[in-house]
């Protein structure tokens, strides 16, 4: 009974330990806007971004800009649709093909292999897309337009 | 229309179709989005007069074919429909973009109310399997020019993140004969085709969402030689309100119309207002329920109604949309409907997908 109870608690214990010292390592995440690095774009408006993203043609600096849509993991596309262009998947989804079917608009194309979106970036002059901050650390040859939205949760 | 007349208009609609799908998707410079709209629906009704001018039973399948293409600021859409009752190119326009304007020449879909602007023919893109009747596509009997063939112009203006829509269109409207014929662009000199003139203007409360609400006017002078009536001058105006907060949607639209039957010793006028107001809700992500009411007021005795007795005057219908395996949908409707001398009851099925 006593060696039960003992491992019980030296579980517990564990569990605490393992919480607590993940709580100290959480860092803060924020969801960026980025394009290639030799580029002259320096910045979009929330507005623009949420007008490019829904298939509206945007120029900038005489360039037509080209949304890349990055669902390379289900979170990162769930916040830039929740908190930038304020719409459910389905709500988006159905909102692009209206305007595709309607004005004859292109859908972004979607990347869920982040190697391959990094290549469409870099590849594509007017490319824009968005990624977590960590995602943007690993990168060469990409530059941060703007920030979308800070996980403010520690 | 003969044998070999279809024969060769299949043909001409075939070259259409090909050249559609096998132009570039993305070379040079060009970037292309193509959609197929599957379906296949059967119709049964009860409670028909002995005199009705509808059958008891029906079913339709087909599909409707789309293509949008642009190289730098050019344009180019065409919509193509083959189903078992008409093989037709619904719409085919060549366009530029100017700023947050688009200038359209071709065929193409009026910018009358919300119904008719939105969904075209893709039945996937739409709720519920019927359209409103006073929104009835010409070749199924509807009342009012659904397409046009000429100059269309529309664009959104944008102010503090709202957005004030705007259409215009000079071109040319049906002709009238047992139903509304638009201008068939494979065959442009077959009919006979008048002015028709359109303009329309909507309000975004949050810009390019889907709430809006907007108002038009359009006027037609639509050719009835065949029937014994020099032309038809038609105005309509309306205004219509789309409301979208999940899980809710609702759609709602008002038309006058005001119609001149132009003869050589005669011109009666008459007048009447028809409308519709649908209310959806999402019950999660594969369900959908949905109802709707349409009516019309002094429609009784009209004269241009007269001319097209399958015209739905009131109607009354729920229903339901199960969406499933990725991009398929499966529907259920019954209404009940009224139409000049009849009133009949009716289940709709239909399967529909898109690609």
């Amino acid at each position: 009974m006593q060696i039960r109870e003992a491992i019980r608690y030296t579980l517990l214990i564990c569990l605490f330990l393992i919480y607590s010292g993940t709580g100290a390592q959480s860092t803060q995440r924020s969801l960026l806007l980025v394009c290639r690095d030799n580029t002259t774009l320096e910045s979009l408006t929330h507005a623009e971004v949420r007008k490019l993203f829904l298939g509206v043609p945007v120029t900038k600096t005489q360039m037509r800009l080209k949304p890349l849509v990055n669902a390379s993991d289900q979170l990162v596309t769930e916040v830039f649709l929740q908190q930038v262009i304020f719409m459910s998947k389905r709500e988006y989804e159905r909102q692009l093909l209206s305007r595709v079917f309607r004005l004859g608009d292109q859908r972004p194309p979607v990347y869920e292999d982040t190697d391959l979106l990094v290549e469409a970036l870099l590849d594509t002059p007017g490319s824009v897309s968005f990624m977590w901050s960590e995602q943007v650390e690993r990168q060469k040859g990409l530059k941060t337009l703007s920030v979308l939205w800070t996980d403010s949760t520690d | 229309m003969n044998h070999n007349g279809r024969k060769v208009r299949l043909l001409h609609i075939l070259i259409v179709a090909t050249s559609m799908v096998y132009s570039p998707t993305s070379q040079g410079g060009i970037d292309s989005e193509y959609l197929l709209f599957p379906f296949l629906g059967a119709n049964f009704r009860s409670d028909l007069s002995s005199h009705s001018l509808s059958h008891n039973d029906d079913y339709n399948y087909g599909v409707d074919i789309f293509v949008a293409s642009e190289y730098r600021n050019f344009l180019f859409l065409g919509e193509l429909l083959l189903s078992k009752h008409e093989q037709h190119i619904e719409r085919l326009q060549l366009g530029w973009t100017a700023g947050d304007s688009k200038i359209w020449f071709g065929r193409f879909h009026n910018p009358i109310g919300y119904w008719n602007s939105q969904f075209h023919h893709g039945a996937n893109l739409q709720t519920s399997i019927s359209r409103p009747s006073i929104v009835e596509f010409e070749h199924d009997d509807g009342i009012l020019p659904m397409h046009l063939t000429g100059l269309l112009v529309e664009g959104v203006l944008e102010r503090d993140n709202q957005g004030l829509g705007y259409a215009f269109a000079v071109a040319v409207g049906p002709e009238l004969s047992d139903k509304l014929e638009a201008l068939d662009v494979l065959n442009p000199g077959s009919g006979s085709q008048d002015l028709s003139l359109t303009f329309a203007l909507y309000h975004e409360p949050v810009l390019y969402s889907a709430t809006r609400y907007g108002l038009f006017v359009n006027y037609n002078e639509i050719p009835a030689v065949g029937i014994g009536i020099d032309e038809v001058h038609q105005v309509n105006a309306g205004v219509y309100g789309r409301w979208d907060h999940q899980p809710w949607r609702f759609t709602g639209s008002m038309f006058y119309l005001h119609n001149s039957l132009q003869q050589v010793n005669l011109t009666p006028t008459d007048d009447f207002v028809s409308g519709y107001f649908q209310a959806e809700n999402n019950l999660d992500d594969q369900w959908t329920i949905f109802g709707r009411v349409e009516w019309t007021f002094a429609g009784e005795d009209d004269i241009y109604l007269a001319l097209l007795p399958h015209y739905v005057k009131d109607r009354v219908l729920g229903g339901f949309r199960l969406d499933a395996f990725g991009r398929h949908s499966f529907k259920l409707e019954i209404s009940g409907n009224r139409v000049q001398g009849d009133n009949f009851g009716q289940v709709m099925l239909q399967w529909d997908a898109m690609f």
